[in-house]
């Protein structure tokens, strides 16, 4: 600092007495712990914020409070098959993704601000910009804390149904050994519609410091796109006299929906036929896949360009 | 300055604040995704254009934009000022708790009325062929204008209680009226989305009619009214006795 900065004092001014104290100022002599460490312990406190974890009871309610919500189809299930045996499956693993996805959004419009708003509301990124961290750094960081939460709330309740499945019957371990394929599916599955939310609610959050503009920007989004999507591919042209046209491109318009995107993903990696609106575009369950990722990619993007660009 | 001009002055203030931002024009192009879809169904089908309608009406409009921008005008009229700060100066004043409260509601109201209300009259007029949509056109205006008040009335409550309230009150709509109204039927008695549907179905003059409603005229407006009303007693009560602390 030179001797002219707003805090020093010109030497005339206090006249020939003035001294100057020891005030004690320490430079840090400590181990530095460098670029990876403070990487981490971003990406773990961004995953302890999404749950409220160091944070007060108050908001603990709502992330807490919805992971536990996407437990429950996976519990009664569990309970009806102990207590009724098989007869009626309405909850499976194949279709989880299109019972809990609305929990899935709504957790990321409530988490995805904390992570991606309230540091830009409070003007505390220049403070994490100055230190070890990159920018790129920062907002990986932020994705990978809220995927990770994210992957919580697809995997833990399919492999609680999972398990839980093997459990009620008498030979567990031969249920167990027959359906070996299935943790690999649910991982699959779960990491692609987990990748898609997450990409879509940070990207939202990211663009704006406040948290109210986010939640209605993630929530408006998803619950928009796919009203417009349904409703656009519920349009069938007439059948024409050439030939009966069973097909149309309005139909290809499900790939506008979120939640029909990751429906049909999930429905790939189990095999399973796909339904309604679905069956009726006809298309390639990886198309699906596709799109589910390329949202995913597309959020990542916005998030990365952001934080690149942000004036901090 | 008498009464009336001070509430006319808290509606306008209100108003203007609603409307300044770039939330405003968020709104209208929200508003406008209906008027598309409706433009794409005309121009490719028009095949069954009432049940089409409907379908429109239930699948997009009454079920997400109505509540997304009740509940979003709703927790920022006052909510907004709560976060600022800027709501001591108005509790400072002598103006009765309860003109706030209903200047906040009403601003909330209106607003969401007339971009949810212009939306779904435009879109049903493109996907009605002629003059056989204008009944159900003012019917779903009117049931919308009902919707709008009760939402408003929420999310005013909610705001006073919570700074989440719009995820809480998101997570109303979605989950307990979009998901447990479907599986649990007796749910549907606590669901705005039917107090809407019931206004509209009752007032479409086909009959019956091709919404989805549940509930009588008399159930949506009197359980309604008592959802709205209770609302806003528990909201004078709360700003009443609302503790006007310094913000650091």
């Amino acid at each position: 600092m030179s001797a002219d900065g707003p805090g020093a004092v010109s030497a005339d001014r206090i006249g020939t007495s003035g001294s100057i104290y020891d005030l004690g100022y320490q430079r840090y002599r400590g181990q530095r712990l460098g670029r990876a460490y403070a990487f981490r312990s971003l990406y773990l406190h961004g995953l302890a914020a999404s749950f409220g974890i160091g944070r007060s009871t108050r908001s603990k309610v709502i992330p807490i409070g919805l992971f536990a919500i996407a437990l429950v189809p996976a519990l009664i299930e569990l309970g009806v098959t102990a207590l009724a045996g098989e007869a009626l499956r309405p909850v499976r693993l194949d279709n989880y993704f299109s019972l809990v996805g609305t929990v899935m959004v709504l957790f990321g419009a409530a988490v995805a601000p904390e992570l991606g708003s309230r540091d830009q509301r409070h003007h505390v990124l220049s403070l994490y910009f100055s230190r070890a961290l990159e920018r790129r750094d920062y907002a990986v960081a932020r994705l990978a804390a809220l995927l990770t939460a994210m992957l919580a709330i697809a995997l833990i309740p399919e492999f609680v149904l999972y398990l839980g499945t093997a459990l009620v019957r008498s030979d567990p371990v031969s249920y167990l050994s027959n359906n070996a394929d299935q943790p690999g599916l649910i991982l699959g599955s779960g990491i692609v519609v987990a990748l898609q939310v997450t990409g879509v609610a940070l990207a939202i959050a990211s663009l704006t410091p406040r948290r109210a503009y986010a939640t209605g920007g993630i929530v408006a989004y998803w619950f928009i796109a796919d009203g417009l999507g349904s409703l656009i591919a519920s349009i069938t042209p007439p059948p024409t006299a050439a030939a009966s046209q069973f097909t149309s491109w309005t139909h290809d318009a499900v790939l506008l929906s979120p939640s029909l995107v990751g429906d049909g993903a999930v429905r790939w990696f189990f095999g399973t036929a796909p339904e309604d609106a679905l069956a009726r575009a006809d298309l390639a369950g990886w198309v699906y896949v596709l799109a589910a990722l390329v949202y995913a990619a597309i959020g990542i993007a916005v998030v990365l360009r952001r934080f690149h660009r942000i004036a901090a | 300055m008498g009464r009336n001009g001070v509430f006319r002055q808290l509606f306008v203030l209100t108003m203007r604040q609603a409307l300044g931002r770039r939330r405003a024009v968020i709104a209208v192009l929200a508003g406008a995704i209906p008027v598309l879809v409706a433009v794409i169904y005309r121009l490719v089908s028009g095949e069954d254009p009432q049940g089409w309608s409907a379908d429109l009406l239930n699948g997009i409009v009454v079920t997400t934009l109505l509540p997304l921008v009740a509940l979003i005008f709703g927790t920022s009229v006052l909510g907004g000022e709560i976060e600022d700060g800027t709501i001591v100066y108005l509790l400072v004043r002598p103006v009765p708790r309860r003109e706030i409260v209903a200047a906040k509601i009403l601003v909330a109201a209106t607003t969401t009325t007339v971009i949810v209300g212009v939306s779904a009259a435009v879109a049903l007029l493109v996907s009605l062929p002629g003059s056989a949509g204008y009944g159900l056109v003012v019917a779903s205006v009117v049931g919308i204008a009902w919707g709008a008040l009760i939402y408003a009335t929420i999310a005013v409550v909610l705001s006073l209680f919570t700074t989440h309230a719009l995820i809480v009150g998101l997570i109303y709509v979605y989950l307990w009226e979009g998901v447990i109204a479907g599986l649990f039927a007796g749910t549907r008695l606590a669901s705005v989305h039917q107090y809407v549907l019931g206004v509209a179905a009752a007032l479409d003059p086909i009959q019956p009619s091709a919404l989805p409603a549940h509930l009588s005229l008399a159930g949506s407006v009197g359980l309604g009214a008592l959802v709205a009303g209770a609302a806003t007693v528990l909201a004078v009560w709360r700003l009443a006795g609302f503790e006007v602390a310094e913000r650091p």
